[in-house]
């Protein structure tokens, strides 16, 4: 296991390099200029100018990617052109929001998704079943910022139950911390569950005609223990992935929910950061989820070893 | 209906302006403190209310609900007003935070703030102002006339419009209550641009002037007004603190005029909230989170207005242009120009950008600035004339190049440039449409050989200098002799009544020329909860200072 771990950050090195060299240059090839977009309408070519070379925006670019990547492992990421902080104090300030979004969605996500997939898969061609059916559908097909309007006008605007945006941090009160994070966490979760209840029902679907399943059904176990005791295990593996998947595009997807619900995560970070080209920002976040995706990737093939033994890790 | 009415409106006030203008002697070149408080009246109605309107603020003493919550929709990139021009910091800190020598009253004339009083000379060439004694600032120290003239003249070396216009010209002490500067052209037009530019002339300390971050903007903000800067979060909110020891000028009690006079604070925090999505605004005013928003957009606008809860207020906040690239191509021909601008139904250009939101008017300078109002060239504008479009074409020598038009996909401009499209294409003008990121489109706009025609929009400025599209090298590149001709001699009257009848024959001949295509102004729409009183309306967004809910 350790090898494999080993083997796994390693193999982590040319990954992240071809990320930071893509993105580098992505950045950088977009017109635009964050000394013209910081300084305004006013600003004459000197004023650009003596910004540019304030923040050795005229350096060859090969020389600014060099700067870079000594930033990162100064571990500072350098300094936001805009905001005159470090990138790693601007990410670290940005991402408590978006993790503890990100987890509440995935929370909601499976606390729907298993259950009601499970209970389409044992009823299958029932209501029940086209009913989830539909439910899925309709949350891969409905857009998270209207399904987030909908959320607002009711919750927040009919019944004054929830605020309608905002945040609130959790050193400010765990209750004010969740309801703030709710609407949101729901938004964002929905889509993630219609994906997670598709893969469910069909993956215990498939286990559920498997010979060990008649098998048990001949000896007269219970349905329910034949479900969540003998099938349910061996769907992990398809629900495992689903859930990794959705973890990394909760993070990096959180940028529109973010924007409606006004929460300074991650995504708003980097929408913002693209509006003033602030480069250092925008390439490290985008750097930092390629780093998040492959961590989550080995975790779960960790997992997958964990949950089945019959795949052997290394 | 409502859009006549609000023209109306702003019609009659233009008039009235004039008018007191003209019985008050518009080349008078000494203003005082007391001559600021006799100004006219500009109490208005909180619905529907227009630019220079003002709600009474509550009365001495009435205790009011502690945090106003104000949802805005960005945040600048930083709020030292010296150095960059974004409208957002401007809304937050002119006059809240931080206060000038002088500000505009309702006819956008400067008046005294922070000075005594301002004297211009004879011959134009020197201004000086007397300082008012006390006035602290909110690190507790007095202002000296070594703030001011350090403010100054960091305000002038950061305001590119202001270091071109002075030169080699700088502020300097002449006693410990007075700071002067002469200059070799006409400063008849530094006051108003003190007072109310896009990049405001803040006062703050010396010592804040040089405290300065790694991109040159000021680490402190320390102004002289009601409010005082207390805490930024970067994408959550800004919060203002209520400054107990402020000083203020004007008398207690009176109304303002327009932004000059007595301001209370009845509230103690301003908390301006980031919130990037204009519905969920909509939504938090109306849940109650939020007391006022900002930028509210035309489909929310008659929605908000029909709640007996809230209350809403618009005003025209800038004008729409449509540069053309006078260097190369088909902009750079002018008979050509005047075809687009005779093609043109400006009407629906802006309702596809703003919907209701917006006012159709030919004079470049917005209806807040009454004195500059002017229909010099109004026959040019808004022609639709498809046939003398055809003809000028035909006169430009035009044989189906294609039109590029440069636009972003901020603020309705590319909905404008649509609507154009088709107009354009019905006289037989090929357009291709070119649509990006405001960022990219303020890089590809310095590149003469990407486009034919950008658009953009400019939020109002005081005096008509400030427009920058007169600029040789702003990108469109307007380079006329007869053009430039007429603007230096504006700039260089020495009363404002020369002044003005050079800017209605420099805009006659700009709807000639057409440095631009300015088909008309849009408007900053606003709602707040109907209990909120005090929102000064005067000009460029809702102004706190004297806001308050007062609690039953």
């Amino acid at each position: 296991m350790k090898r494999f771990i080993l083997k796994r950050i390693l193999s982590m090195i040319p990954v992240l390099f071809i990320v930071s060299v893509v993105i580098f240059s992505l950045v950088h090839l977009v017109p635009g200029d964050p000394a013209a977009a910081m300084l305004g309408d006013m600003a004459t070519a000197e004023d650009i100018a003596a910004l540019h070379a304030r923040l050795g925006l005229d350096r060859p670019l090969v020389q600014q990617y060099f700067v870079w990547i000594s930033n990162i492992f100064h571990g500072d990421f350098g300094d936001s052109v805009a905001n005159h902080q470090t990138v790693a104090s601007m990410i670290l300030s940005h991402l408590e929001p978006t993790i503890h979004l990100t987890i509440l969605a995935l929370i909601i996500a499976v606390l729907i998704a298993i259950p009601l997939g499970m209970i389409a898969a044992t009823r299958k061609g029932s209501v029940v079943d086209h009913s989830v059916t539909v439910l899925s559908l309709l949350g891969i097909s409905l857009p998270s910022f209207l399904l987030g309007l909908f959320l607002i006008l009711v919750f927040a605007v009919r019944f004054k139950l929830l605020p309608s945006s905002g945040y609130v941090p959790m050193r400010q009160g765990f209750w004010m911390h969740l309801k703030s994070i709710l609407l949101p966490a729901i938004a964002l979760g929905f889509m993630n569950a219609a994906f997670m209840m598709r893969m469910t029902r069909a993956s215990l679907l498939e286990v559920l005609g498997s010979d060990y399943i008649r098998m048990a059904k001949a000896k007269g176990v219970r349905e329910m223990a034949i479900v969540t005791v003998h099938a349910f295990k061996n769907t992990l593996v398809t629900i495992i992935t689903v859930i990794g998947q959705s973890l990394v595009q909760s993070l990096s997807g959180a940028a529109v929910v973010e924007s409606l619900f006004a929460i300074p995560g991650l995504g708003q970070l980097m929408v913002n950061s693209i509006g003033r080209r602030d480069y250092y920002v925008i390439q490290s976040i985008v750097l930092l989820i390629a780093v998040f995706n492959v961590i989550v990737n080995m975790f779960v093939d960790i997992l997958y070893g964990v949950v089945d033994p019959r795949v052997r890790v290394s | 209906m409502k859009k006549r009415n609000r023209r109306a409106a702003a019609a009659v006030m233009a008039v009235a302006a004039l008018l007191v203008t003209a019985c008050g002697g518009g080349s008078s070149n000494s203003t005082t403190a007391a001559g600021a408080s006799a100004a006219a009246d500009t109490s208005g109605s909180e619905t529907g209310s227009s630019a220079g309107t003002s709600s009474a603020a509550p009365a001495e003493g009435t205790k009011c609900q502690d945090t106003l919550h104000i949802a805005v929709q960005q945040q600048a990139p930083s709020l030292d007003l010296h150095k960059n021009s974004s409208l957002i910091a401007r809304q937050m800190m002119d006059g809240t935070v931080f206060e000038k020598l002088v500000t505009l009253n309702s006819q956008a004339e400067a008046v005294p703030e922070l000075a005594e009083s301002y004297e211009l000379s004879d011959d134009a060439r020197t201004l000086t102002f007397k300082l008012r004694h006390g006035v602290k600032f909110h690190d507790g120290s007095e202002m000296t006339a070594d703030d001011v003239v350090a403010s100054m003249n960091r305000w002038i070396e950061g305001f590119s419009t202001a270091s071109t216009m002075l030169g080699d010209a700088r502020f300097e002490k002449v006693d410990d209550d007075t700071v002067k500067i002469t200059a070799d052209t006409s400063l008849l037009l530094l006051p108003p641009m003190i007072a109310g530019s896009a990049q405001p002339a803040a006062i703050t300390t010396a010592a804040a002037c040089k405290d300065e971050d790694d991109n040159g903007f000021m680490k402190q903000y320390i102004g002289t007004g009601p409010y005082k800067f207390t805490e930024w979060v970067q994408d959550q909110y800004v919060r203002l603190d209520r400054f107990d020891d402020y000083v203020p000028y004007g008398n207690k009690g009176e109304e303002m005029d327009g932004w000059a006079g007595y301001k209370s604070a009845p509230t103690q925090t301003l908390e301006y909230d980031i919130v990037p999505d204009q519905a969920t605004a909509s939504a938090g005013l109306e849940s109650g989170q939020y007391d006022i928003i900002w930028n509210v957009s035309s489909d929310d606008y008659p929605r908000l207005e029909a709640n007996p809860a809230l209350s809403v207020a618009s005003a025209q906040q800038g004008s729409v242009a449509l540069i053309f690239n006078h260097k190369q191509g088909l902009g750079a021909n002018q008979s050509f120009r005047q075809a687009v601008n005779t093609a043109l139904n400006c009407d629906e250009i802006l309702t596809a950008a703003f919907g209701s939101g917006y006012e159709l008017g030919s004079c470049y300078m917005d209806s807040g600035q009454a004195f500059w109002q002017t229909d010099a060239g109004s026959e040019y504008y808004n022609q639709h004339d498809v046939d003398k479009a055809k003809q000028l074409l035909t006169d430009a020598g035009y044989s189906g190049d294609t039109f590029r038009i440069l636009c972003s996909n901020l603020g309705g401009s590319d909905k404008m440039a649509v609507a154009m499209k088709s107009e354009l294409e019905a006289v037989g003008i090929t357009v291709d449409l070119n649509i990006v990121d405001w960022a990219t489109l303020t890089d590809y706009r310095k590149d003469p050989s990407l486009y034919d025609m950008y658009i953009t929009t400019f939020a109002e400025v005081p005096v008509p200098t400030l427009k920058l599209y007169y600029g040789t090298n702003y990108p469109g590149w307007s380079v006329d002799d007869k053009l430039q001709s007429m603007f230096k001699d504006m700039t260089e009257a020495t009363t404002m009544d020369d002044a003005k009848a050079k800017w209605e024959a420099l805009q006659g001949y700009s709807w000639e020329y057409l440095p631009i295509i300015c088909p008309g102004h849009y408007l900053g729409q606003y709602a707040w909860k109907k209990e909120l009183t005090g929102v000064n309306m005067y000009s460029g967004g809702p102004k706190f200072w004297n806001a308050g809910i007062p609690l039953a």
